[in-house]
Order: C-alpha cells, then structure tokens, then sequence
C-alpha cells in the first residue's frame, strides 16, 4: 500500500477476536517453547488423528469378533491392546470411540458456549431488568438436572448422539453465561466502552467489538475445561445406558464394560481410562498456551 | 468548519456581544436508580441518586468552560449527560439550536461526532485489545468519513500533530506512557473535526511535567482547531489555566460562576472560597500557609439536605433560612456574568471574619426549627 | 544521630530473558528524629521502591547498601523474626488506598486494637487462638484496654465519636475518615517513624488540608518522624521539614523545604517548579519539561536527566557528583563541579525553549532537543 508513514497502520494485517494475527507467531512460539503446551496440542493432533482417520487406520472392523476373548495387550500380538470380552480389539475400538466421544464434547460445549455467552454478554451488558430476566433463567436451567434431561429426551426420541450433545450443551449453558456475564460487568465500567459509545457504535457492535474480546481468556479456560468435563458426561451417559447406541464404541461405553471384568481383564476399563485422562489434560495444557498467545498484555513487564 | 460570530445572541449574562451558543443545557438533571433489579423494582424501591439535579449551563463556540467541584460532586455526571453519553432525567440540551435530549441511537450518531470526550484514565479509555491506531480510526470508519489509506493518512497526521510517531501506531495501549496514551486520547477525539469537547480530569492521572505539556498541546489545539471546550476538573489551577468561564459544583448544582477571573478575585460563596483556601501553595517562602480544609463530607446525593445543599459544612451558615429555602442564582454586583446561589451575597469582610458558624448540633437545632415554621 | 540513615542504596528487579531493573540507583535518604522528610518524584522515580525497602517489603529484589541503619542499627542484618517486631511496632506505613489497606470485613477499630495487642503494651493475649476468638466469635470487647486504647487513637487523629465510629466497618466511612484510621493503625504500635506513601493523593483539596495538618500536628506533639512519599510539590510545602527530590532512580536534590523552594539548585527541581499550573494569567503557557522520563533499563549514562535537561553539556555522561550548596543543601549537578559558574537554566529564563515545540515533543525516548546554556 502506498501510504508514506513507514508502513505502519494499515488495514491489510488480519485479525481474530480483535488481536493481530502475527499474533499467532507468539501462539507458535508458545507452543513450540513450552513442553506443557506442545505436550498439549501433540496429545489434541494425535487423538483427533486417530479419531478422523479411525476406518483407515484401525487394524480391525471394531465390531468384528474373535474366539480368543480377552487377550492380554502385548505389542507382540495382532491386538497391542488386547481384545474384549467379545473378543473384539480393543485398539479399533478405541479409535472408533474417540470419534464419538470427542466429536460429541467439542460439539456440545461449543453449542453450550456460543448460547451461553450470549445470553451471559446481554446480561451484563444492559444490566437491571434484563439481567435479572435473563439470569433468573439461567438460574433455571442450572437448577434443572442433566440428566434427568437426558433421560427425558431419549425417553421422548429414543437414544442417539444429537441427544447427548443436546443434553450436555444444555447442562453448560449456565457456566458460560455466568462466566461471560461477570466478565462483562467489570469490563463495561471501563472507559473504552463508553468511549466506543462516543464515536457512535451500536449497543450489538460495542458487544462484539468491544466487550467481548476482552473477555475471551478466561472463556478459552473454560471451554477447554467443560471439553474436558464433556467427555466424562459423555461417558457417564454410556454408563448409564442412556448415551448413544449402546453398541457404538465410545470411551464412557468401553469404560462402563470393562468396570464388571475389572478382576479377570483390567485393560478393558483402564486403556479407555487412561485416554480421557491423556485428552483431557491435553486440552487443558492446549487452552492455556492459547489464553497466554491471546493476551496482547502478556509480555514481558508491566506497561 | 469556520465559527463566525453571530452577534444577534441574546444571552442574559453577557454584556456585550458573545459568540453564538454552541451547547445550552437548561435544568438539566440526571438521576440513577439506587437499585436496578427487577425484584427491587416490585418491591417499589424508587429511590434514585442525585447525579445531577437541575444545571444551567451555556457554551459558546470558541470558548472553554470550566466545571469545578469535589468527588461526587456530580461535575463527571453532568458532562457524560451533555455530551448525551448519558440520558437526562430531565432538562434541555440544546447543541447547535438543536434539541438533543431524547435522541436516541441513529439520531445521536451526527451529534457524537460533533460532540466528543476526552476521559481521565487513558488506560481504562483505550480498548486493549486494540492498537491505538486502530483505536483513532474506528470513528472515521462508523461516520464513513474516510477509509482505507485516507483514514491511516488522516491518523498518522493527527498523531503528528499531537507529537506522537507513526512507529505508535501499532502499538497497544500498555506499551505506551501516560503522557502517550492521553495524547492518543486526544487524537481519538479530534479525528472526527469535532466542534465540541468535553475533558474529564484530562491531567489528573499524569505526572505534574507532563501535565504541562498536555495542558499546552489541549490549548494549542484549541487555537488550531477552533474548538470549545468543556473541561471538569478537581483541580483549580487546572482549570485557572485553561478555562474562560468557571462553573462550582456541589452536589448535583451549580453553586457559582463567572469569569475565571471573577471567580479567583472575587469569589462569593462559602463553598468557592472554601475549595480556593484549600489550593495547596508553593509560594516557598518557607513560611507554610495555613491552608483551610473543609469540615464534614459531601452529602448523600439520595438524600441531599434541605434548603441550600451546602448549609451542613458551610463555615459561614447563618439562619434558618439556610436551611430552610433554597438559594437561587442571582448576579453579583459589578461583574458581567458574575452569579452564585447563597442567601448571604452582600455580607461585607468584616462581618464574614468576625462570623462564628453553629456547630453542627446546634444546626441541627435551627434546621428542624425552621422545618416546623 | 539520624534514625534512618540510608547510604548509596541500590535496589535491582531481576528480569528473566531480560537486562535487570535497576530501580534505585544509589540513593542516599536520612530521616533526623522529630522531622517530617519529603520524598518527592514522578511516577518511576523509584520513591515508592525506597520506602519499601526500608520495611523490607520487596519480594524478588535484589536491595544492596554501603549502610542502611535505623537507630544505628542495621536494617538488613535482622532475622525476619525481628523485622516483624519492627513492622508495625516501630516503623507505621500509611497507604495511599485506604480502601484496600483495610480489611473489608472488621470493623475499624477491631483492626486498630489488634495492631495495639501484636504490639504487647496491653495485657491481653494475642495468640492464634484468642485472635482466632475475637475475629470469628466474640469480638474484641469493649472494656479491653487494647479497645479502648483503639478509641483513644481514633481521637488523637482527629475523628468526632471515636466510639462510634470504632464499630463501623470501612466502606461505611469517607476516604478522609479512613485515611485518618489508616494513621490511627500506624500510631498503634508506637512507632518512631511512619512511612506515609502518598496518603492524600487519593483525596479531594478540602479533606486533604486536614489530614497534612493531622500527619503535621503528630510529628510535631508525639515524637514521630514521618518519611512522606509524594509527587506534589504542594503537599511538601505545607507539611515537610526536608526533602529530597529523586529522578529516574536518583537523587538530584536535597535539602530543607525552606531552601529547596527559595533556591533550588538542580535544572530537574526548577523545572518541576516551574510545571506546577499555579494560575496567574490564563492562556498562558506553562513552562514544560521536554519529554518524559526514561525507562530504568533506558536510562542515559551519567546523570539520568541530561537527555531532557536545557542545561546538559558533555560532563553530563559522567557519574553524578555530590555539591554542597548550603548546610543541609546538597545536589548532584555537574554545573556546579565542573562550572565556575552554574549560570540559570533556560527555563527559569523562560525564553530559550519555545515551550509549543517542547509541548508535542516526543515521550518516545527519542533525544529530546537540549540547549546547553553558557555560564
């Protein structure tokens, strides 16, 4: 671009959540730098990898049974994870699960959050009687228990992944509106809001332009956590019986299988165990280094 | 954007020919509800507070006014509700001849960008998500003034104007000095070529040698720009420096005002004369003045006292009439355009010094007194 | 002998991944028994850093002095143990945030007797567990000598119905009411000195005369010395004996109010004389320092001030001398060791820099245009 000041100020640099995006150096640089974060993300590639690419990638059909039932895991053998007590392999199992189990969390919680902190960044913003309308609702649907919401919705339309995710992103709604609105409150008595209101923007784009990007670092935080605390949901449904099908693979489900054989086949339990634990400390690892790369205020000393 | 001078004003407290009214505010008041909820609300909890509660006040294009008064003294209030940040509770804003107190939203948008505010706080004025170059720009793209290179173009000549560098421009708020960042403040005002602007404690939170230099770039840039001000100040010598006419808040009203000068030289209320003993000197004759502080807090702006606001702290408080009715501007004798708002304006010297003022008990006393007459 | 004595004292911030902050660069601060001294900077001058350092308050700071005594006794060579008999005992702070230096949850005069018992004039324990007691169950109770002593120090600062006001908690008062009770916790341990960091600058005008002619009327009739942070030259005319004016980490002047006012002797103290707005005619423009102050990591070598100073010449970038002006006078110029002649500086003259250009110069870091002046 022409202009004559030294190339500085220009529209041509891109942005996300209002933050410049060679800011996405320092997201690299965090994540390279940082054991902790690449440990994350590494974790976060591998598991939706492998989830992504399940047909081609699985050794077996994941239903497909053997005679041999519950074979120990030994890399040596065709089963590195061992079979289950239908003889099925474990590994292919697990792939096919992870499809679900973090397909189901990240769409749910995604669901949950762009609900919630809206109505979480209304509340705030405007205050008084719509803050009271609209919390007072959440308050509502906080009160009202999950999975009693998710008994009802597969009493009504029968068991299936939409209603899982429904009932989930119903279940965190509240957190994120909670969340969003006590950010909003601190963040619409600063100044630069009611500047942005003196050069003449409208109430939805101060919201937008304004609030919301400063409120973005802490709701990464929680995202990350309820991702995290989706999956256990998730498998707490399949335990239950009441997630999806109960012959789809899932984490929770393979988990809940494997609880009554604990004695004579602990991998069946414990394999699954271990992955929700690896994912759901990667995604936190993982939301972190995103919260630090996006806070423009994050070098070194203090202004 | 020139201001010719239309001499066919008839403001009552000019003697000869001012230029025409740019802002005129008439009774204007501002009150904010104690509690906002809902159940507050159907529990018929009404109770507001005073903010602002019934203010006069007239800019004239090329001047700047000064608002002077203690914290809470509703001085910051009463800016935000001109400058239609706020909406008044009730009252007249006339801007231009053009009434603007229940405008709304589009309505508003011509107006803000004739009218802007300059904020204390720089940091907590400037988004920091943004750069300030981003910042400065915004306005020029919501009042489709200019865009792309143009509206750079116009940024990097404001922020030369105002001694900053273009290498600033990409920076974020943090990354500057105070002195910066009001200076951005500053671009962020002007860039729209405002005809008004309202300056909120614009120096209190600098350092006292950059408060010089802002002081002078904020009167070089009047002179440049033909710009009016508005600017609220705790700050006497602040306001003694740059101001034309001053404005004396207490508690929601104006108490007094005039010429800069008739309010340094010949102030008449107890309230003025109180803030000006309260300037801290350095005349450095190693003597220290004994600087007079002032008894008593600013009353609650849900409750005000009764009669003149001012009556329960006021070293000169002499009857029930005190307390008892409220005092009315009225002109002060030999100064154009010279008011306050006290029952006692013609007390000489002599009588004020040898007056010894009740105490608060016994005000008490005379109060509820006068209230049974 | 002074009761604080502070020589060549150096504090430095450890960065990591970066050069060290030096913060305090050499500074030397004494405060004689019965004396209010002034500590007057800008913002980043290091006054704040040197204050906390006499309490022993700075968490990751590298602090090193040639001596650092009070009452004679090295500061730096008590155990931890001892330093907190000190805190609160001998040595007050007063902070400029009444609102947040008060705990939001006990009434104020709870908080006043609590300093009074740490301090053992009282005979009332104040172990864990009757603490404990107080706080959470039964409060302190009104016949306490520890109590009452609280109301009596809420009296000597100034307060109408100590007793009332004792029970109140602090957001039920005014920032003048609790700037005073701040002042009434620092008086509670008997202490010879009280470090008073910026203590009115939260206030409005009207209350701040008060509360100076208070901190004035305790040095005066209690025996305490008062270290006085402040950037208001205002504050340390009215209420100060001596000062000592920092710049950037430094000391550039010290001496008594009197003279410090009547003949200031560094370009920096006439300079910060002269920006103070102090009305007379209006339009007029006021006298500016060019630019800002630097960076502690960008700072000029020799003295920190030369790159704004009108004055500056080429024995600038050389360490800062000591000259004595007067008894009790003393500032670190090179003008008055290197010149016959210190000369004025332009600004006193008022003529040399044309004040629209300093106006707008850059707070970048960039040289700022310096003239030297000729003796």
């Amino acid at each position: 671009m022409g202009a004559d000041y030294g190339g500085y100020g220009s529209d041509d640099t891109t942005r996300l959540f209002g933050v410049r995006l060679d800011r996405f150096d320092r997201l690299r640089e965090t994540l390279t730098g940082d054991y902790k974060a690449t440990f994350g993300l590494t974790t976060v590639i591998l598991f939706v990898l492998a989830a992504i690419f399940a047909p081609e990638l699985a050794p077996f059909d994941p239903m497909a049974q053997e005679y041999a039932i519950m074979q120990a895991p030994s890399l040596s053998s065709a089963h590195p994870f061992g079979t289950d007590s239908f003889g099925r392999d474990l590994l292919s199992r697990m792939m096919y699960g992870a499809r679900i189990s973090l397909g189901v969390s990240l769409v749910a919680v995604t669901i949950g959050a762009v609900v919630g902190i809206g109505l979480g960044l209304v509340a705030g913003y405007f205050g008084g009687v719509v803050d009271d309308a609209l919390m007072r609702f959440v308050d509502v649907l906080w009160a009202f228990p999950w999975l009693l919401i998710a008994i009802m919705l597969v009493a009504v339309f029968g068991q299936g992944v939409w209603n899982v995710i429904a009932a989930i992103a119903f279940a965190y709604i509240d957190d994120f509106a909670r969340l969003a609105r006590g950010e909003v409150l601190s963040i619409r008595e600063e100044e630069f809001v009611l500047a942005a209101k003196n050069i003449g923007l409208s109430d939805t784009r101060i919201m937008i332009e304004e609030v919301l990007p400063n409120a973005v670092a802490p709701l990464i935080v929680q995202f990350t956590v309820l991702v995290a605390r989706a999956m256990l949901a998730e498998s707490t449904l399949s335990f239950l019986g009441i997630g999806v099908k109960p012959t789809t693979p899932t984490w929770g489900a393979l988990l809940g299988q494997g609880r009554s054989l604990i004695g004579q086949a602990w991998w069946i339990s414990i394999i699954p165990g271990i992955a929700i634990v690896v994912t759901v400390l990667g995604i936190n690892l993982f939301g972190d280094a995103l919260r630090d790369a996006f806070d423009v205020r994050g070098e070194e000393g203090s202004p | 954007m020139s201001s010719t001078t239309d001499n066919t004003t008839t403001d009552d407290d000019a003697t000869d020919a001012r230029p025409r009214e740019l802002l005129q505010a008439a009774n204007v008041k501002k009150h904010f509800p104690l509690n906002e909820g809902l159940i507050d609300r159907l529990l018929g909890d009404d109770r507001v507070v005073r903010a602002v509660d019934g203010v006069d006040l007239t800019v004239h294009a090329g001047e700047t006014v000064g608002i002077v008064g203690e914290s809470g003294s509703g001085k910051s209030t009463l800016g935000r509700t001109l400058s239609r940040l706020y909406e008044p509770t009730d009252g007249s804003v006339v801007f231009d001849g053009q009434h603007i107190e229940t405008h709304s939203g589009r309505e508003l948008r011509p107006i803000r960008r004739r009218i802007q505010y300059v904020f204390q706080d720089p940091m907590s004025a400037l988004n920091p998500r943004k750069t300030v170059g981003q910042s400065v720009a915004r306005p020029l793209e919501v009042h489709d003034i200019a865009s792309g290179d143009e509206k750079w173009k116009r940024v990097a000549d404001l922020f030369e104007e105002v001694g900053l560098g273009p290498s600033q421009l990409d920076a974020y708020p943090h990354e500057l000095s105070g002195g910066q960042r009001q200076r951005v403040g500053l671009c962020r005002a002007l860039v729209t070529e405002p005809d008004l602007v309202v300056f909120d404690e614009p120096v209190s939170a600098l350092d006292v040698t950059l408060q010089a230099q802002i002081l002078n770039l904020i009167n070089r840039l009047q002179r440049e720009f033909d710009l009016s001000y508005l600017l609220i100040s705790h700050n006497l010598n602040v306001v003694r420096q740059v101001c034309d006419r001053i404005a004396v808040m207490y508690a929601g009203e104006i108490v007094e005002r005039g010429a800069t000068a008739d309010i340094f030289e010949n102030p008449q209320h107890p309230y003025t004369r109180s803030l000006l003993d309260a300037i801290p000197q350095i005349d450095g004759d190693g003597t220290r003045a004994d600087r007079k502080g002032l008894d008593g807090e600013p009353p609650s702006a849900t409750n005000p006292p009764s009669g003149c606001r001012f009556h329960p702290r006021c070293p000169e408080f002499i009857d029930g009439s005190c307390p008892g009715q409220k005092p009315s501007l009225q002109d002060v004798e030999g100064d154009a355009g010279h008011e306050a708002a006290c029952h006692w304006l013609d007390r000489s010297e002599a009588e004020r010094a040898a007056h010894t003022p009740p105490s608060t008990t016994e005000r008490e006393v005379i109060r509820s007194e006068s209230a049974d007459d | 002998m002074s009761l604080l004595d502070v020589e060549n004292l150096r504090v430095t911030f450890p960065v990591d991944g970066g050069p060290d902050v030096r913060a305090v660069d050499g500074v030397d601060i004494a405060v004689e028994p019965g004396e209010i001294h002034g500590l007057v900077g800008e913002s980043g001058s290091g006054k704040s850093v040197t204050a906390r350092s006499v309490m022993r308050l700075l968490d990751g700071a590298v602090v090193e002095a040639d001596r650092f005594d009070y009452r004679g006794e090295d500061l730096y060579a008590k155990s931890e143990a001892e330093m907190r008999t000190i805190r609160g005992d001998d040595i007050g702070m007063v902070f400029q945030d009444s609102m947040s230096a008060l705990n939001p949850v006990m009434t104020v005069g709870e908080q006043i007797a609590e300093v009074v018992r740490h301090h053992g004039d009282v005979d009332e324990s104040a172990g864990l567990l009757s603490e404990l007691r107080r706080k959470y169950v039964t409060g302190t109770s009104e016949t306490a000598p520890s109590w009452r002593r609280a109301v009596e120090l809420l009296e000597t600062v100034g307060i109408a119905d100590p007793a009332d006001v004792a029970t109140t908690y602090p957001h039920q008062l005014s920032g003048g009411q609790r700037q005073r009770v701040m002042i009434a916790q620092a008086l509670g341990g008997d202490p010879s000195l009280i470090i008073a960091d910026e203590p009115t600058t939260a206030l409005d005008v009207t209350v701040e005369a008060g509360i100076l002619d208070e901190l004035r009327r305790l040095c005066d009739e209690m025996d305490v010395s008062i270290l006085l942070i402040t950037h208001d030259l205002g504050v340390v005319a009215e209420t100060c004996d001596s000062v000592t004016v920092m710049y950037s980490g430094s000391v550039m002047e010290r001496a008594s109010t009197e003279q410090l006012f009547q003949h200031p002797a560094h370009p920096y103290t006439k300079g910060l004389l002269r920006s103070v707005p102090e009305g007379g005619a209006t339009d007029g423009e006021l006298t500016t320092i060019p630019g800002s102050a630097p960076e502690p990591t960008e700072r000029p070598d020799g003295c920190p001030f030369r790159d704004r100073c009108p004055a500056a010449f080429e024995a600038c970038a050389d360490p800062l001398p000591e000259h004595v002006v007067d008894a009790g006078h003393a500032t670190r110029c090179h003008l008055y060791t290197e010149r016959d002649d210190p000369g004025e500086v332009a600004w006193d003259a008022d003529a040399d820099i044309d004040a629209g250009v300093t106006a707008v110069t850059d707070d970048s870091g960039e040289p700022s245009p310096t003239e030297v002046t000729d003796g």
